[in-house]
């Protein structure tokens, strides 16, 4: 029971610890963007992206008599100076740049005193580098400073984009009313300081507006709300702060949304657990059972004492299941928060909080688990006849519904349907794939019933030439007249390894593809970018002079240089990207899957009407198809394009269209790229030009195409870590359901045991016979969930995968994994057999 | 002397329930133990099977001393040369009939055209032939005792162990069943132990030994209690 009662905490650890890993690594989004103020009112963004500083006498205009507080916002990334390639992944600070002077302000506006122990300056007024030919002043948060030894006054040495700058600490950031939980990586800067360090002197990411406290907060907000969204055409948006909290959630929605299926799966594989230990239970103490039957107690009075204790082994293991999901939090969420940071958004999260809903939600689960468990067995405790428990060696029937093929070929045929269904439209207009998630359910339930028919040929097949074999022959003759207990042991064995090789199908599909992907994307010799470019986030940029000087050096042969900005098109989130669509020897290739005129790239995407090319989850998101046009916001206003082609992008789920990058600079009046694929010329010696260009740019990364594919391929290795984790759980959990079931078939043929025994069969005999009995219970099992693995792959790849980020995948079975899982299972599966019959053997010599 | 007990012991913890047994059969002897619930019948019968291991004593069985086998030899013991037939018949399940008989000579590597000839000839002997296909649980408490008997007797045993046998049977099957089991042994010159409560049961052994409390009665000079028993009326 102890052991049943930790199975189940596991499943509900399981579920809860991803939902608060989850929950954490999103509300590390939350913080930050609450961070500059605490609490502002309104956020005015636009959908290009970024605004022009001049917007901010319109905003007021607009605002007219409305009391309102502007604060402009400019968002950079800075970066700890790395060597070498480490670069890549050095650790990012989130830096904002506002307006000191307008902050400090805040105060008053607040009515508030700044803590004690703050060291911002009371006025920091304008002290850029610039303007006193000193170094840049920042100002990080509590917990970064502390994380650094970093005190106020002291010189520290910081990336910007892609130089190394000297700066000073001019203060830490005070804790108070306006300057609530600031996340570990905060820095932030006057707003024209920041502006001339990044080259973007007149362009700032957003405004945010807060009025005075007090009753009219609320009326003021809604007015200026309406005022501003008059005012604002196609230019801004304005967005209040639960708008804005949602923004992570929604991004990140189809990413959580799996990995909390994955943790029910686990669950699913507790409640097997506790349905086969209950069903134990019952056969154990079914002379028990029929003697109170016998003494007069209702069947009802049977039922509802095996409820109770379901019910309270439920609760047990739902506590230890919360305490150690809690537990296990703390270590998921570090995964979680690295895939979310390199994927979706910078965040610094490491320890995940308690959650009292997430705690009632995976509470609530387990113990409808654990209710559902004992259901079954608690009827066959108070249903089965008091005479047929009190008989010797009476075989039952456990659970019937397992013995309905019909009902299992149904669950199949309704699985199909949901295989095809579309996906739920939400109001943002993103793809929820709930049919795909109910398929997998039903398949699932349909092919662990079906499953049960393949017993009588394993029955046969089991005799075939068992002339000198005895124990395999008796086994045999078991699965043939296989039981309930049978049927369940292979309906939880196909649901594990049907969930491992769908998982495996799924992160092979994945591999390939990507592995395609970069092989047919990365040809380049080197690479360069700023340092911290593997973050999502990274803002950091090549200056023009920089990306200039370095494509002008004699050692290269062809350069692309791209550049991408993140863009809301129809209210969700894209990414327009600009390249150079005429490079020469085409370093940066693309995989086509609908193919631009031959004339788009010998024109560079230019004519009289912009041309730029998709990526497919652009298409898929967006419902484009090549020869429509789409207009995309520009801080320099709406772009018509018309979409000539179409190619295969993994890098993100969001969707990219491409257009050339002058046609983008020019849109965003941005000179600055993202990062440059360089060709050398034959000859050049790759790691000299590499050593040679980081150290005359310290604050780049430049890396070969192995480094390169390494640091891609472990980003994604870092994105399943989760998954694989999971998917060994279930295996594991599953192989203790097989022993569990295979103690309560052997209980209950206890006297079978005897007379085998009299028959003269020993210990070890009789160890073989199970050991075979349980390896033909396991090959089931793994053929059937070995099929269904295979449809369930096709199911994640083709309908979920492509629903919720509108990938194509290239199908791939990893068999050698398959094939390893198959024989471990099988392998262990007669292992377990065989200790449970040689044990239990051994234990009924003991007990006589 | 084909079975030879002498001074056997043996306790569940402090309960002892065999008290200096003494004991000896004969080749093709048939003898009786009876007595009354609790007085160590079946633990003898356990002992003599190799199901249980007494405590202290001697046992020998075909001039193999039993107490010093291992677990395996004695199973192995089980399988070639000692049967045991049970009140619960004890059949396996998930085979029929026919299987059921055929398994011990499976257990002995009996190859299967030998091994179809003589389930062949014990289905007969049993009257089984019509429903040597039947699963244990679509036959009757007499047709499945049939079949344990063919099962005990397909190895050709030097003996076989019955514990009441008739006991789970009504009065005509039980007697039907006796009858069989008498006319078997003798034709198989196989020895027969037979626990039983019924005196009815007696009638097929030349011998019938008293079991109380662990012992068995005062026996005559052989060491053995003979009761003389004349052929009672069902």
């Amino acid at each position: 029971m102890l052991l049943l009662t930790g199975i189940l905490a596991l499943g509900v650890a399981a579920f809860f610890s991803i939902r608060l890993a989850n929950r954490a690594a999103v509300s590390g989004f939350r913080l930050f963007s609450e961070n500059v103020t605490g609490t502002s009112d309104l956020f005015l963004t636009s959908p290009s992206g970024e605004l022009p500083v001049n917007v901010l006498p319109e905003i007021r205009r607009a605002l007219d008599d409305i009391p309102a507080g502007l604060f402009p916002v400019l968002e950079a990334t800075a970066t700890e100076p790395a060597r070498g390639v480490d670069g890549f992944t050095a650790t990012s600070f989130h830096v904002i740049g506002v307006d000191l002077a307008a902050l400090s302000n805040l105060r008053y506006l607040s009515s508030s005193e700044a803590p004690a122990g703050a060291t911002m300056p009371d006025t920091p007024g304008r002290s850029s580098a610039a303007e006193t030919g000193g170094s840049p002043a920042v100002f990080p948060s509590r917990l970064l400073a502390a994380k650094h030894g970093w005190r106020q006054g002291q010189e520290i040495v910081l990336v910007f984009d892609d130089a190394i700058h000297e700066c000073h600490v001019a203060g830490i950031l005070p804790t108070g009313e306006f300057q609530v939980s600031q996340p570990e990586n905060l820095i932030v800067m006057d707003l024209p300081e920041l502006q001339g360090l990044t080259a973007q002197l007149a362009r700032i990411h957003r405004v945010e507006i807060r009025f005075p406290p007090g009753h009219w907060s609320e009326v003021w907000g809604k007015e200026a709300g309406k005022r501003l969204a008059e005012a604002a055409g196609d230019r801004w948006q304005v967005e209040t702060p639960e708008q804005q909290k949602t923004a992570a959630s929604t991004m990140t929605r189809a990413f959580r949304l799996n990995l909390s299926i994955l943790s029910c799966l686990a669950l699913v594989v507790g409640v097997y657990l506790i349905l086969q230990a209950l069903e134990a239970a019952v056969v154990r103490r079914r002379p028990e059972i029929a003697t109170l039957r016998a003494l007069g107690v209702s069947p009802r009075a049977v039922r509802r004492a095996w409820q109770f204790e379901a019910l309270a082994m439920g609760l047990a293991g739902t506590i230890a299941g919360l305490l150690l999901g809690w537990l296990m939090a703390q270590l998921t969420v570090r995964a979680i928060a690295q895939t979310v940071n390199a994927l979706y958004f910078s965040n610094t999260t490491h320890a995940a909080a308690w959650h009292w809903g997430e705690a009632a939600l995976a509470a609530s689960l387990g113990m409808l688990a654990s209710a559902v468990a004992g259901w079954l067995p608690a009827r066959e405790a108070s249903e089965t006849p008091p005479a047929q428990m009190l008989r010797r060696g009476t075989r039952s029937d456990g659970i019937r519904a397992l013995m309905r093929p019909r009902l299992g070929l149904a669950l199949c045929l309704l699985a199909a349907v949901a295989h095809a269904a579309p996906p739920l439209k939400t109001a943002d207009g993103a793809n929820l794939p709930w049919a795909g998630y109910a398929a997998a359910f039903l398949w699932v339930a349909g092919a662990g019933i079906l499953a049960s028919t393949l017993f009588p040929g394993i029955g046969l097949a089991g005799r075939w030439r068992s002339q000198r074999d005895p124990g395999r022959y008796y086994a045999a003759s078991q699965l043939r007249h296989a039981t309930g207990r049978h049927r369940l042991a292979t309906a939880g064995l196909v649901v594990a390894v049907a969930m491992f090789g769908g998982m495996s199908v799924l992160i092979g599909s994945f591999e390939t593809t990507v592995t395609l992907w970069l092989d047919q994307v990365m040809k380049a010799d080197l690479f360069v970018a700023c340092q911290g470019t593997s973050h999502a986030s990274s803002r950091n940029r090549l200056h023009a002079a920089t990306w200039q000087t370095l494509q002008e050096d004699p050692a290269v042969a062809d350069c692309e240089v791209s550049q991408y900005h993140q863009i809301k098109l129809d209210g969700r989130l894209t990414v327009l990207a600009g390249t150079d669509l005429k490079s020469r020897d085409r370093s940066l290739e693309r995989i086509w899957l609908v193919e631009p005129p031959d004339d788009f790239l010998q024109s560079g995407g230019g004519g009289e009407i912009a041309r730029g090319i998709m990526s497919e989850s652009f298409a898929y998101r967006f419902r484009r198809s090549v020869g429509d046009r789409v207009e995309i916001p520009t801080p320099s206003g709406p772009r018509e394009i018309e979409l000539v082609g179409i190619f295969a992008d993994y890098g993100n789920e969001f969707g990219t269209v491409v257009v050339a990058r002058e046609q983008l600079a020019a849109w965003f009046d941005d000179q600055r790229v993202a990062r440059m694929a360089v060709t050398l010329r034959n000859g050049e010696d790759f790691a000299a030009v590499q050593s040679r260009w980081m150290q005359a740019h310290p604050g780049i990364v430049v890396t070969n195409n192995r480094e390169l594919r390494t640091e891609a391929l472990r980003i994604f290795h870092q994105t399943f870590a989760v998954t694989h984790g999971l998917k060994w759980i279930g295996v594991m959990v599953a192989l203790a359901g097989l022993a569990m079931a295979l103690a309560s078939m052997l209980l209950e043929r206890g006297s079978e045991l005897t007379t085998l025994r009299a028959l003269g069969l020993g210990q070890r005999e009789i160890g073989r016979a199970t050991a075979w009995e349980s390896a033909g219970i396991a090959a089931i099992g793994l053929f059937a969930g070995g099929l269904l693995s295979l449809v369930l792959g096709h199911l994640i790849i083709y309908v979920i995968n492509r629903q919720a980020f509108g990938w194509t995948l290239l199908y791939t079975v990893p068999w050698d994994e398959l094939l390893s899982l198959g024989a471990g299972v099988i392998g262990i599966g007669a292992l377990v057999g065989y200790l449970t019959g040689s044990r239990l053997t051994q234990r009924s010599e003991r007990d006589r | 002397m084909l079975l030879r007990v002498s001074n056997l012991h043996k306790s569940f913890g402090p309960n002892e329930v065999l008290r200096s047994v003494n004991l000896e059969l004969r080749h093709g002897e048939r003898i009786a133990l009876i007595g009354p619930s609790g007085s160590g019948k079946s633990t003898l019968l356990n002992c003599l099977g190799g199901l249980e291991r007494a405590d202290a004593g001697e046992l020998t069985f075909d001039g193999t001393d039993l107490r010093a086998l291992s677990g395996e030899a004695l199973a192995a013991l089980r399988r070639e040369r000692l049967s045991s037939v049970f009140q619960f018949f004890h059949l396996l399940p998930t085979l029929t009939a026919r299987e059921n008989v055929a398994f011990p000579l499976r257990l002995l590597g009996v190859p299967p055209e030998e091994r179809r000839q003589r389930v062949s000839a014990l289905i007969d002997q049993v009257q089984l032939t019509e429903r040597q296909d039947a699963l244990p649980e679509q036959l009757s408490g007499g047709e499945q005792q049939r079949v344990a008997i063919a099962r005990a007797l397909v190895i050709r045993p030097r003996l076989i162990l019955a514990d009441e046998p008739t006991g789970n049977l009504d009065s005509v099957t039980g007697a039907a069943i006796l009858d069989l089991l008498e006319s078997l042994t003798e034709s198989h010159k196989t020895a027969l132990i037979l626990v039983t409560h019924s005196r009815e049961a007696t009638r097929i052994c030349r011998r019938v030994l008293k079991m109380r409390d662990g012992t068995l009665a005062p026996a005559d000079d052989q060491g053995l209690h003979h009761i003389h028993t004349s052929t009672a009326t069902p």
